[in-house]
C-alpha cells in the first residue's frame, strides 16, 4: 500500500471515532493532527480502540497480518502514535517488514 | 428405620404414598414406589457387597431409579459421586480422581454394578468411613484448569432439609451432579413435592414440561432465562402455573432480569447463591427486579474481605481430593466472588478472576453483556479480556446476531449504542461476530479465555 492509501485509511477510520474524542472531532484533520499526548484527539482507551480498528482495516486492505500496537512500538524513542504523520510512517514501516 | 440419615425423608414419603415424587419421561412415580425401590436397592447392594463407606460413582441423571439409589447409598453411609452425561468425556478421569471403588451405571430403569478394584484411602474418605457418615463428591465445573473434586459430609448437607418448607412441583433443571441439582432434589422430596425431570434443556422442551406438569418452581441459570426470552418459547407455552424462578450459578444481567419480570410480573424472581464447596445458602432477593439479595440462613455466616465474599458454612466440604485446602485458618471459604454490600444485602458482581482490568479500571463482563443484550439485533454475547500493550487488558466480545451484518458497520452501531450507557473503557475494543453458542450443557455462560503466551484473562 502506498503512503497516501494509508493516510486515507487512517482518516477514514478516524471518522468512525468522533464519539471517542474527549474534545470532539477537530475542525481540520491533516498529517500534523496530534493523536495521543499533548493536544491529542484520544485518551488511552480511545487510542487503543482506534488502533484495534485501524489494524483490522490495514490488514484487510493490504492482505497482511501486522500488529500496530505492541511492546516495540511503545518502546520506540518517538511514539508512533503522537500524530497522524507518525502513525502513517509506522504503518508503512510495519508493512515493509512483512 | 431409626437412626437413618434419611429417616426424616422416609417419614415425609410415608405420609402421602400416592403423591407424585417424580415425573420422568412424562410418567409419574409415587412416593410409595420410591420407598419400595429404595429398599429394593438395599437388597441389590447387599447382594453386591457394597459395604458402608464404599465410594460409589453413579452414572446417570435424575430418574426414579437414580433417586432411589442415591437415597439407599446415603442410608448405607456410602460416598456418592454422581456423574451425568454432560461430563462423559471426563468419566474416567473423575473416577480416577475420586478413587471410586464401585461404579453403578444407570440405564433407564435398571443399572449395572461393578467393582473397580481401587481402594479409596484419601484422608477425607477415611474420616467419613470412621464416622460412619455418608459422603458426596462434586466436581467443580471450572471454566479453566482442572476440575476440583469437593468432598462433603452429606449429613451436613441434609441438615437444612429437616425443616419443612413449601411442597412444590419443581423442574429438575440443574444437573444431578451439580450442587444446585442435589439441592433441588432434596428440597423437593423433603417437602413431599414433585420433581419434574426433562430429557434436555432446550427452552421449548423445558417449557412444555412445565406446562404439562404444572410446575411451580423453576430453579435455573441466568443464561437459560435469556434463552427463554431469545427463543420466545414463552409465547408457545402456558406458564400460568409458574410461581417462582430461582436463578444462580453466574451473575444475572440486570437487563435480562427486568425483561423477564416485565413479561411475568406475577412470577417471583429469587436469586440463589451456592458453591460446590459450601452448599447453597438461604437467600432472599430484595424484589423480583432487584439483584440485591440477603444471604445466610441457619448454618451459614458471611463476611466481606477486600470486596470478596467469604462464607463459613456448617455444610462446607471437608476439602478437595485433588487440590490444597482452600479454607482460611479460621474456617472461612473465600468464594472469589466480588460483592457490593448495602446493609444486609449483597450484590454479586462476578468472579474476581473474570474481572477485566483495563488500565486500572475494573470491568465486569456481566455488566457489558447486560448492556449489549439490549442492543437491537444482538442475540447473545460473551465478554472477556484480551491482553493489550497499552492498557494491560482490553474488553473483547464475541457476539451472535439475529441477522448477518458486516463487522465494521456493526462496530460503529455498537459504539453509538453504548454511548452514555457504558464508560468508554467498558465498550468492547475487539469484536468478533460468530454463529456459536456461548453456553455449556449446564446452560451456564462460557466466556472465551485468552490464552496466548500463557496469559489468562484474569486481571490480577
Amino acid at each position: 500500500m502506498e503512503r497516501h492509501d494509508l493516510l486515507r485509511l487512517v482518516q477514514d477510520t478516524l471518522d468512525d471515532f468522533a464519539s471517542m474524542m474527549p474534545d470532539g472531532p477537530p475542525d481540520t484533520l491533516d498529517e500534523s493532527t496530534a493523536l495521543f499526548g499533548p493536544g491529542g484527539l484520544f485518551d488511552s482507551i480511545g487510542l487503543v480502540t482506534f488502533l484495534a480498528d485501524l489494524e483490522e482495516q490495514v490488514n484487510d486492505e493490504a492482505d497482511a497480518v501486522i500488529t500496530v500496537a505492541d511492546e516495540r512500538a511503545l518502546s520506540a524513542e518517538k511514539s508512533p502514535f503522537r500524530s497522524i504523520a507518525s502513525l502513517v510512517d509506522h504503518l508503512a514501516a510495519r508493512l515493509t517488514e512483512e | 428405620m431409626t437412626g437413618s440419615p434419611i429417616g426424616f425423608l422416609r417419614e415425609v414419603f410415608a405420609e402421602e404414598p400416592e403423591s407424585d415424587a417424580l415425573v420422568w419421561r412424562g410418567n409419574s412415580t409415587t412416593y410409595a414406589w420410591l420407598l419400595e425401590n429404595l429398599d429394593a436397592w438395599h437388597g441389590r447392594l447387599d447382594a453386591d457387597s457394597v459395604e458402608p463407606g464404599t465410594v460409589v460413582v453413579v452414572r446417570g441423571d435424575f430418574s426414579p431409579t437414580a433417586v432411589a439409589l442415591f437415597l439407599a447409598l446415603v442410608e448405607r453411609g456410602c460416598t456418592i459421586i454422581p456423574l451425568t452425561e454432560s461430563v462423559r468425556s471426563q468419566w474416567d478421569e473423575f473416577e480416577e480422581i475420586a478413587q471410586c471403588e464401585v461404579v453403578i451405571a444407570l440405564d433407564g430403569e435398571g443399572g449395572t454394578v461393578h467393582e473397580t478394584g481401587r481402594t479409596a484411602d484419601h484422608p477425607h474418605f477415611r474420616r467419613l468411613k470412621e464416622e460412619g457418615h455418608p459422603g458426596l463428591v462434586l466436581f467443580s465445573s471450572g471454566s479453566t484448569g482442572k476440575s476440583k473434586a469437593a468432598v462433603h459430609d452429606l449429613l451436613g448437607i441434609l441438615e437444612k432439609f429437616h425443616v419443612r418448607r413449601h411442597k412444590l412441583r419443581t423442574l429438575a433443571f440443574l444437573l444431578f451432579d451439580h450442587i444446585g441439582g442435589v439441592n433441588t432434589m432434596l428440597y423437593t422430596l423433603s417437602n413431599g413435592g414433585t420433581l419434574v425431570t426433562v430429557e434436555n434443556r432446550d427452552p421449548d422442551h423445558v417449557l412444555a414440561a412445565m406446562e404439562k406438569h404444572q410446575v411451580d418452581l423453576l430453579p435455573t441459570s441466568p443464561t437459560f432465562i435469556n434463552l427463554i426470552l431469545l427463543s420466545e418459547a414463552y409465547r408457545r407455552h402456558d406458564l400460568s402455573s409458574l410461581k417462582t424462578v430461582t436463578y444462580g450459578t453466574e451473575p444475572m444481567p440486570q437487563s435480562t432480569l427486568e425483561r423477564f419480570h416485565r413479561l411475568f410480573p406475577d412470577v417471583k424472581l429469587q436469586q440463589t447463591y451456592g458453591l460446590s464447596e459450601i452448599g447453597i445458602l438461604r437467600s432472599k432477593s430484595k424484589s423480583s427486579d432487584s439483584l440485591w439479595v440477603k444471604l445466610g440462613g441457619e448454618g451459614f455466616e458471611t463476611r466481606v474481605e477486600e470486596g470478596i465474599l467469604q462464607v463459613k458454612a456448617r455444610s462446607a466440604m471437608l476439602g478437595y481430593l485433588n487440590a490444597p485446602d482452600p479454607f482460611t485458618e479460621d474456617g472461612w471459604f473465600i468464594t472469589g466472588d466480588e460483592v457490593e454490600v448495602d446493609g444486609e444485602y449483597f450484590r454479586i458482581l462476578g468472579r474476581k478472576s473474570e474481572i477485566i482490568n483495563v488500565g486500572g479500571e475494573k470491568v465486569y463482563p456481566a455488566e457489558v453483556e447486560s448492556c449489549l443484550l439490549e442492543m437491537p439485533g444482538v442475540e447473545d454475547i460473551a465478554v472477556y479480556g484480551e491482553p493489550n500493550p497499552i492498557t494491560g487488558r482490553v474488553v473483547a466480545a464475541r457476539i451472535r446476531l439475529r441477522e448477518p451484518e458486516e463487522l465494521r458497520p456493526f462496530r460503529k452501531r455498537m459504539r453509538a449504542f453504548c454511548e452514555g450507557k457504558l464508560q468508554n473503557f467498558k465498550i468492547p475494543v475487539k469484536v468478533e461476530l460468530t454463529d456459536d453458542t456461548f453456553h455449556s450443557e449446564r446452560v451456564k455462560k462460557m466466556r472465551p479465555r485468552y490464552a496466548a503466551g500463557g496469559v489468562g484473562s484474569t486481571s490480577e
